[in-house]
């Protein structure tokens, strides 16, 4: 079993983007969230440091696209989960940020997953409030700002 | 101890004659009627928008997109339609649990709404240092609350 590590301060994680769905007047219309969080789940992340830069997210990026696509064909819906790129940030620009009411993000290392696999998790202070959808809502859309660059890539049709 | 109702004198009276007290101050409901094409074909693409969350979810990560509640995304079109002509459209994005934000980036001005269902969740100057949360507040689809409206960000 590979055991997990402390992420440091300056270390870079990488969020796989995945262009969503055919949606009308998307860029005018839609928010760039990024994370959901759907139902309190830890969301993944890529550590630069296990997966080769980029280049290597890129890569893993296209293999998962092709997964995705393979299994959307299995269910007979069109082939259309496209890779887009990869939005990075620092870890301590993640781990440091709590919104007024002390809510954030922590991170993990969760090498069962793949030992570049990282888990950026809701954090609250402790003894703060419950968080609200006002929270959760807040807290996400910083972390997108956080995410802001992306790099995009384009995937070669077979991979 | 019985107590007899209380009777205003009113009861089974006609009361269509009765004056009308002149409202001080345009309501939400009513600015929004007011009509002007531009602003009106901006409101029906985002209309169409949130609609079309519903019927296909999206999300930006390699898992399937968590569906949005159809009462969320019923308050967040009452919200829109009952937006005034003057205050800017926000973006929207599904919440990831079923509710829709609707977001206003505009320069210096900054506001988020998270619609659970019926409940509305203010947030000013969201990821701001000083931002700034309201309590809850229930929308009837009719009249935007006058707390939530004015901290929205003027066209």
């Amino acid at each position: 079993m590979i055991p997990r590590e402390i992420i440091g301060n300056d270390e870079l994680l990488s969020r796989q983007v995945f262009h969503p769905p055919m949606f009308p007047d998307g860029v005018l219309l839609l928010v760039r969230a990024l994370f959901e969080f759907p139902g309190g789940q830890c969301e993944s992340l890529v550590w630069h440091r296990y997966a080769a830069g980029l280049d290597g997210i890129h890569r893993m990026g296209c293999e998962r696209q092709t997964e995705l696509r393979q299994r959307q064909l299995s269910a007979g819906r069109n082939a259309d989960k496209t890779y887009v790129g990869a939005a990075t940030a620092r870890a301590v620009d993640i781990t440091q940020y709590r919104n007024p009411n002390g809510h954030g993000f922590s991170l993990c290392h969760e090498p069962a997953e793949g030992i570049h696999h990282v888990h950026v998790c809701y954090d609250s202070v402790p003894g703060s409030q419950p968080m609200t959808r006002g929270d959760k809502g807040e807290i996400k859309l910083k972390l997108a700002e956080i995410f802001h660059a992306l790099s995009r890539h384009v995937c070669p049709d077979e991979v | 101890m019985t107590t007899a109702p209380r009777l205003d004198g009113n009861a089974g009276q006609n009361l269509s004659f009765w004056p009308i007290r002149p409202q001080p101050r345009a309501t939400a409901s009513s600015a929004a009627s007011i009509y002007e094409p531009e602003i009106e074909r901006v409101r029906t693409k985002l209309l169409a928008g949130i609609r079309h969350l519903l019927k296909y979810p999206i999300t930006w990560s390699d898992r399937e997109p968590v569906p949005v509640d159809s009462l969320s995304v019923e308050t967040a079109f009452a919200f829109i339609r009952q937006l005034p002509a003057d205050r800017a459209f926000p973006k929207i994005a599904p919440d990831g649990e079923g509710g829709v934000m609707l977001v206003w980036q505009n320069q210096g001005s900054e506001a988020l709404v998270t619609i659970d269902r019926t409940m509305l969740f203010l947030v000013e100057r969201p990821g701001e240092a000083d931002s700034y949360h309201f309590a809850p507040l229930r929308f009837d689809g009719e009249i935007i609350p006058s707390i939530i409206l004015e901290r929205l960000p003027r066209r």
